[in-house]
C-alpha cells in the first residue's frame, strides 16, 4: 500500500469516527423527542435510582404492585456517585433510553430542565394528576429546589423526604468525660465548639468532640446556612454571583475552621470512616435526619440523641434539602408514570410506606405536623425536631451548570489552604469567591 | 581468559536469516508453500476479525470521538458546539494543567525507577532456589488479584492518621507519623509507594521471563574468571534483561501516567492542594463534576500526545544505541 493510499484511508477513518460521534451527540437535539401519555392499566414503568436508596424503592414498587396487580414497576439500581450518575443520565439521554421515572438531586435539576430531559409537573398537578395534591401543599423552599432557574413556574421533580441537618450527640460519650453540659435548643455555635474542645481534650484526642463542621470543605449543606447566618451569601440569582469571599462570609469561614485541631481535630482531605458518629467515637456531630436509621442501626449500646443546630446571632443554621422523583419527558408511559406519583405521595398510600420503610418526612405541612415518621421508638428521644427543622432549613443553592461542582472544590482548595499551609482566610476564600465568579460569567455569559 | 562473546549479546542477538543455497528455488516461494500461507493467513484473519472489530468498534472510534470532541463545547446534555482549537489555547493558559502536568511528571520520575529497581531485584530472588523463596512466588503475586479499587481502600486503611498500621508501627518506634494522605509533603510519595507495590507483580513477571533467556554458561564462564554474585548480576544480569528493562520503563512510564488516575481518585480524591491531581484526575474531574467535556477530551488528547512522544523517544534511544552497536 503507498503512503499516499494510507493517509487517505486514515482520513477516511477519522472523518467516519468525525460524523459517527458528532452525529450521535447531536442526533438527540433537545426538544426533539416527544413522550406520550401511554394506557395506565398494563403498564410497566421503570424508576432508576441510586443504588443507596434502591432497596427502599424496591420496596415502594412492591407496595404499589400489590395495591395495583395489573401495573409493573421495574425499578433499577444506578451508581451512588453523583458524576456518575449524571453521565448515566446524559447517555440514557443520548440514546433514548431514559428511565420513565428517576431520582432527581437539587444540583442536577436546573441543567436536566434546560436540556429538556424532566417534564414540567407543574401544569399535570394542576389538572388533578397526583389527586387532591396541589404544589401548595407542598413545603415551597424544598419544590423550589426543582423550579429551573430560568423558567421558576416550572416544578421539573417532587421532593421526597424534607431532611435537615440536626446536631447529634453521644450522651455516653459526654458521661464518660464528666461533661455534663448536653446540647439545648438554645445553644449558640460558641457553644458547641467549647464543649466539643472540652470533650476532645478530656479524652486526650482519643475521642472527637465535635465532627469538623466543615468536613473537607465541601459540605455546602453546612456552610450555606451559617453564612446566611452571619448576612452573607453564598449565590445571588439575581446578581448571579457568588459571595463566599464577601466579610460576612469570611466571618462565617473563621467559626467554621477554628474547630480544626482544637474541637475537631487535625483536617482529613478525604472522609475517614474511623471518625464517625455511627463509629462511637465523636461526641458530636452535624448530620442529616436521613441518617437516623444507620445511627440506629449501629449504636445499639449508647444513649445518644438530637437537637436542633445551634444558632448565630440568634438565626437558624439548619440546613436541608431533599432528593425529588422526576418524569422523563421522553417517557412513553407518562400517564402511567403520574399514576405512580400519585401513588407514592399520597399520605395514606406510598408516603406511609415511605416512612415506615425510609423514615422519611413527607414534605408537605400535613405529613410534617401528622405523619408517623414521629413514632419511632428512642433513640433518638427528641426526632420531632425534624419537623421544625424542616420548616426554617436554609436549603442548598441552585447554581447555573456545573457551577456548584466549582464551587466545591474552590471551598475545599480554599480550606485546605488555611489549613494545611496557614494562609489567610480572607484572601483564600477571596481568590475562592474570584474562581466560582469567573465560572458563573462563563456559563451565563455575562 | 574466557572466549565468551560479548555479554548481552546473546540474549538481545536478532535470529540469523536462513537463505536458501544459490540456484535452487526458495521453498518459500513454491506455489504449495504460497497456498499453504494463504490459507494460513485467511485462518488468522477470520478469528482474528471478531476481536479487531470489537476492538475497533468499542476503543479505536470512541477514542477518535473523544478526540474530536476536544474541538467541541458539550455538557453531555446538549448539543455540542464547535469552538475550533479555543480548548487547546485554554490547556496553555491553565494553572491547573500545569499543576496537574508536575504531578503526573513526578509520579512517572518518583515511580519508574523504583519499580524497575525493586522489580529487578524481586526477580532474581524469586528466580533463585533460596529456601522459603516459593512463599515468595506466591506472595508477590497477591497485589496483582485485588482490583485497583479495593487496593487503594486497603492502603487507605494502613496509611490512616488515626489507627492506621503504619502509624501504629511508627509509633512502636517512638515516631509520630503524618496525616499521609492530607499532608501536602506526604500524600504524593505515599500514593507513590502504593502505586509501585501494585505495579510489582508485572513487572516481576516480565524480568522472571527476561531471566529464563539469559543462558547459564555465561555465569559459568564468569564464575571461572572469578566473578562473585553482586559482580556477576550487575555485569552480566543486569546488561542481559536491557530489552526487558526498556519494556518495562516504557509501560511503568505510560502506566504512571495514565493509571494514576483511579488510584488518585479513590485515595485523596486529587487533593490535599492538588498535590495529588494527575492530568488524568483533572480530565475526569472536568469531564464528569462540571460536565465540561471538550475541555477533558482537549487534556485527554495532551495526554496521549505525552504518552506518544515517551514510547517515540524511548524507539529513538533504543534505534541509537543499536546502531552504536
Amino acid at each position: 500500500m503507498t503512503s499516499r493510499t494510507t493517509r487517505i484511508r486514515a482520513a477516511a477513518v477519522l472523518l467516519t469516527a468525525t460524523a459517527l460521534t458528532v452525529s450521535a451527540c447531536g442526533g438527540n437535539d433537545p426538544g426533539t423527542d416527544e413522550g406520550a401519555a401511554g394506557e395506565v392499566e398494563g403498564s410497566t414503568i421503570v424508576l432508576t435510582t441510586i443504588t443507596g436508596l434502591a432497596p427502599q424503592f424496591e420496596q415502594y414498587a412492591d407496595a404499589y404492585m400489590d395495591a395495583f396487580p395489573d401495573r409493573t414497576v421495574e425499578v433499577r439500581s444506578s451508581t451512588d456517585d453523583a458524576a456518575e450518575y449524571s453521565q448515566q443520565l446524559a447517555t440514557g439521554r443520548i440514546s433514548g433510553e431514559l428511565p420513565d421515572v428517576f431520582f432527581n438531586v437539587d444540583f442536577l435539576a436546573d441543567t436536566l430542565a434546560t436540556n429538556n430531559v424532566t417534564l414540567d409537573l407543574a401544569p399535570g398537578i394542576e389538572e388533578g394528576k397526583l389527586g387532591d395534591l396541589r404544589l401548595d401543599d407542598f413545603l415551597p423552599q424544598f419544590v423550589g429546589q426543582y423550579r429551573p432557574l430560568d423558567n421558576p413556574e416550572q416544578v421539573t421533580g417532587l421532593p421526597v423526604s424534607a431532611d435537615s441537618v440536626g446536631l447529634f450527640y453521644n450522651k455516653t460519650l459526654f458521661d464518660q468525660y464528666g461533661i455534663t453540659e448536653y446540647p439545648e435548643a438554645d445553644w449558640t455555635w460558641d457553644d458547641m465548639l467549647r464543649v466539643g474542645e472540652q470533650i476532645t481534650t478530656a479524652s486526650g484526642g482519643d475521642v472527637i468532640g465535635l465532627a469538623a463542621p466543615l468536613g473537607s470543605g465541601a459540605d455546602q449543606i453546612v456552610f450555606g446556612p451559617v453564612i446566611q447566618a452571619f448576612g452573607g451569601f453564598v449565590y445571588d440569582p439575581d446578581t448571579q454571583t457568588s459571595g463566599i469571599g464577601q466579610p460576612e462570609a469570611i466571618e462565617a469561614w473563621e467559626l467554621m475552621l477554628s474547630a480544626f485541631d482544637s474541637a475537631s481535630g487535625p483536617y482529613t482531605a478525604t472522609p475517614d470512616p474511623t471518625v464517625n458518629f455511627n463509629a462511637g467515637n465523636v461526641a458530636m456531630a452535624i448530620a442529616s435526619r436521613g441518617g437516623v436509621p444507620q445511627v440506629q442501626a449501629t449504636l445499639v449500646d449508647v444513649d445518644w440523641d438530637v437537637q436542633v443546630l445551634p444558632t448565630i446571632d440568634g438565626n437558624s443554621t439548619a440546613g436541608g434539602g431533599s432528593y425529588g422523583l422526576s418524569i422523563a419527558q421522553t417517557s412513553t408511559n407518562q400517564d402511567a408514570a403520574w399514576a405512580f406519583l400519585a401513588w407514592f405521595y399520597d399520605t395514606d398510600a406510598g408516603m406511609l410506606v415511605a416512612q415506615e420503610v425510609g423514615g422519611a418526612i413527607p414534605p408537605t405541612e400535613d405529613g410534617i405536623d401528622n405523619g408517623i415518621w414521629r413514632d419511632v421508638s428512642p433513640p433518638p428521644a427528641n426526632i420531632a425536631i425534624f419537623g421544625e427543622s424542616a420548616r426554617t432549613a436554609v436549603l442548598l443553592t441552585q447554581m447555573p451548570g456545573a457551577t456548584s461542582a466549582v464551587l466545591t472544590e474552590a471551598t475545599t482548595t480554599a480550606t485546605q489552604q488555611v489549613i494545611l499551609e496557614g494562609r489567610d482566610v480572607a484572601e483564600a476564600f477571596q481568590e475562592a469567591e474570584a474562581i466560582v465568579n469567573a465560572a458563573l460569567a462563563e456559563e451565563t455569559g455575562e | 581468559m574466557s572466549t565468551s562473546p560479548p555479554l548481552g549479546a546473546q540474549a538481545d542477538a536478532e535470529p540469523l536469516a536462513v537463505r536458501p543455497a544459490k540456484g535452487r528455488p526458495d521453498p518459500a516461494r513454491t506455489p504449495g508453500r504460497r497456498r499453504a500461507r494463504r490459507v494460513d493467513a485467511l485462518t488468522a484473519g477470520f478469528f482474528m476479525t471478531p476481536a479487531l472489530l470489537g476492538f475497533a468498534v468499542f476503543v479505536i472510534l470512541p477514542a477518535l470521538g473523544g478526540l474530536v470532541l476536544a474541538f467541541f463545547d458539550w455538557d453531555l446534555f446538549g448539543t455540542p458546539e464547535f469552538v475550533g482549537l479555543e480548548h487547546i489555547q485554554r490547556l496553555f493558559t491553565d494553572p491547573v494543567m500545569w499543576q496537574s502536568l508536575g504531578v503526573t511528571a513526578a509520579f512517572v520520575l518518583l515511580g519508574v525507577i523504583p519499580t524497575i529497581a525493586i522489580g529487578f531485584v524481586l526477580a532474581v530472588v524469586v528466580n533463585s532456589n533460596l529456601p522459603g523463596v516459593g512463599v515468595f512466588r506466591v506472595l508477590y503475586f497477591s497485589p496483582m488479584v485485588a482490583s485497583a479499587a479495593v487496593a487503594a481502600v486497603i492502603w487507605v486503611n494502613l496509611y490512616r492518621y488515626r489507627g492506621g498500621l503504619i502509624n501504629q508501627v511508627l509509633g512502636w518506634l517512638g515516631i509520630t507519623g503524618p496525616n499521609w494522605l492530607s499532608d501536602p509533603v506526604w500524600a504524593r510519595p505515599a500514593l507513590v509507594i502504593m502505586m509501585i507495590w501494585s505495579a510489582l507483580p508485572l513487572v516481576i513477571i516480565l524480568y522472571l521471563a527476561g531471566l529464563q533467556r539469559v543462558p547459564e554458561d555465561i555465569y559459568s564462564a564468569a564464575a571461572l574468571d572469578g566473578a562473585g554474585k553482586w559482580r556477576m548480576l550487575w555485569s552480566m544480569t543486569w546488561p542481559n534483561v536491557r530489552s526487558t528493562t526498556v519494556l518495562i520503563a516504557v509501560l511503568q512510564a505510560v502506566s504512571f501516567i495514565s493509571g494514576s488516575f483511579e488510584i488518585a481518585l479513590i485515595m485523596t480524591n486529587g487533593g490535599p492542594l492538588g498535590t495529588t491531581q494527575s492530568l488524568a484526575l483533572y480530565s475526569y474531574k472536568m469531564a464528569f463534576s462540571q460536565r465540561d467535556i471538550g475541555y477533558a477530551s482537549a487534556l485527554s488528547l495532551f495526554q496521549l500526545v505525552l504518552i506518544l512522544l515517551i514510547v517515540l523517544g524511548v524507539r529513538v534511544l533504543v534505534q541509537l544505541r543499536k546502531e552504536r552497536g
